[in-house]
């Protein structure tokens, strides 16, 4: 926890927060021992909407991203009023991974159940809409 | 298990980019800090700033739930989000 978010692996795009570069990593599949995850090619990011002039320049043109895969659910994007991205040049694929929300403050409600009811971990891990 | 259902169609989408296209970069992105809330905008705004916000100083943003089951679930999201 001491490393600062500024420094490998954390990459920067001024506006996108917490952009890192998902590479440099050992694989986790026993068939791949001692393979690492290739560096500069797979890059994770919050919402990036606030992207600047700046950031776009750092993100297309020096990470050289060239495809954005967007996992928010329909409810994040209207609820938060971060509309999907366009950059020249970039593709975008909008793929939610859920119709709920996973912001803080819904997970947070999640979570609730997970502190005060035994069954928290059940509902909230393999079944979150009982 | 909606997500896990979802979540095999994003993965296929991203793996034939990765078999497609070796040689161009992608970004996945889901939510993020800087769409929580109004209290969390200016210090998730500074954390594109070169060396102005360490991992862990957003921590006590959240005291404002005051349970602590909460508290570690922003850590959760800090580090893995």
């Amino acid at each position: 926890m001491g490393s600062k978010i500024t420094e490998p692996p954390f990459v920067q795009a001024e506006g996108v927060i917490n952009l890192r570069d998902a590479g440099g990593q050992l694989s986790h599949l026993s068939s791949r021992a001692n393979h690492i995850v290739k560096p500069r090619y797979l890059y994770r990011a919050g919402e990036p909407s606030r992207i600047t002039p700046k950031g776009v320049i750092q993100l297309r043109d020096e990470l050289g991203v060239r495809m954005v895969f967007d996992l928010r659910s329909d409810v994040e994007v209207k609820g938060y009023k971060a509309d999907p991205l366009t950059i020249e040049g970039v593709g975008f694929v909008r793929s939610p991974v859920s119709s709920e929300a996973y912001d803080p403050f819904s997970l947070a409600r999640r979570l609730r159940g997970f502190q005060d009811d035994p069954t928290g971990v059940r509902i909230l891990y393999l079944f979150p809409r009982p | 298990m909606e997500i896990m259902e979802k979540g095999v169609d994003t993965v296929n989408k991203v793996l034939t980019h990765i078999r497609d296209h070796p040689d161009e970069p992608c970004l996945i992105h889901c939510t993020g800090l800087n769409a929580v809330d109004p209290l969390l905008q200016d210090q998730a705004s500074d954390i594109s700033q070169p060396g102005k916000i360490e991992r862990g100083r957003l921590l006590p943003s959240f005291k404002w739930y005051g349970r602590p089951g909460l508290i570690l679930g922003f850590k959760v999201l800090i580090i893995a989000h």
